[in-house]
């Protein structure tokens, strides 16, 4: 089962980031799972999964696979948690969506430093960079369990605030009302259906 | 290109990369070299046990709300 799916039903909330990395571990999609706080320029990096397949000399087989989460510790909390689900999903990345030849790496660093605002076309990027740009999308549809945003939609169109419903879900308060917002439902839909493009 | 970043990435033996992923910063003017020379320290950082590395984020212990409890309370 993909991740976004197996959360969606959680109603005990927020979802933990620890949960999410031991779930990747228990369904073998990798082994172990480090995480790297960072105070490194913040406005050129804001996080980063690095996943590698350790080959010492001293093992025999395969080795055995890592997958390192690097996050700025500058940025606010909720903001962390959304970055470390963005990159923990990466794990699980279609092969189509993962970088790991010298080219992609090439072109993936070539187009990750153009400003989200100044791209004109979407289309124009490669397909791995544009998962890249989407993946905080399906961060929060990680985070924010599609039933319980059901739930609460009710009581938040009539008077429940971002900022109570963030506090549930630990969130920045502009994502909270952007996945309350009647757009929500569709972009969700949009993830889950074309979420074998982007994960195993 | 022939930089520290593929030469962090590709040329070291012992590990082979499986996949790799940004969230961009901030900054509105941000060089591929400035870019790429961030990622490289932070590998190296990592490689050569200096990062500061974490078993967990640290949330399991976390209290949770049950969303369930909220609504029932708000009906």
């Amino acid at each position: 089962m993909r991740l976004i799916e197996h959360f969606s039903v959680y109603q005990k909330l927020p979802i933990k980031i620890d949960d999410i990395a031991s779930f990747l571990i228990e369904a073998g999609y990798v082994e172990g799972v480090e995480f790297h706080p960072t105070a490194e320029d913040g406005t050129v990096l804001a996080g980063m999964l690095y996943h590698v397949r350790y080959k010492p000399p001293y093992v025999s087989g395969d080795g055995y696979s890592t997958a390192h989460i690097v996050y700025h510790t500058g940025l606010p909390e909720p903001v962390q948690r959304m970055i470390c689900a963005k990159e923990l999903l990466h794990i699980a990345d279609s092969d189509e969506m993962v970088v790991r030849i010298q080219e992609d790496v090439n072109r993936l660093t070539t187009e990750m430093v153009i400003p989200p605002a100044a791209i004109s076309d979407m289309n124009s990027l490669g397909i791995k960079t544009i998962s890249d740009h989407a993946g905080m999308l399906r961060a929060a549809a990680l985070l924010f369990p599609i039933e319980a945003r059901d739930s609460l939609k009710p009581f938040y169109d009539k008077a429940m605030s971002a900022a109570e419903i963030a506090g549930i879900v630990d969130l920045p308060f502009a994502w909270v009302d952007f996945i309350m917002s009647d757009a929500w439902p569709g972009i969700y839909e949009q993830l889950i259906s074309t979420g074998t493009k982007f994960c195993k | 290109m022939n930089d520290k970043l593929n030469h962090l990435l590709f040329e070291s033996s012992g590990r082979e990369l499986r996949n790799i992923k940004f969230s961009r910063g901030t900054g509105a003017e941000v060089s591929k070299e400035e870019f790429r020379g961030v990622v490289a320290k932070i590998i190296f950082e990592i490689e050569n046990g200096i990062a500061e590395t974490l078993p967990e984020f640290g949330d399991k212990n976390r209290k949770t709300v049950d969303v369930k409890e909220v609504i029932a309370r708000l009906n």
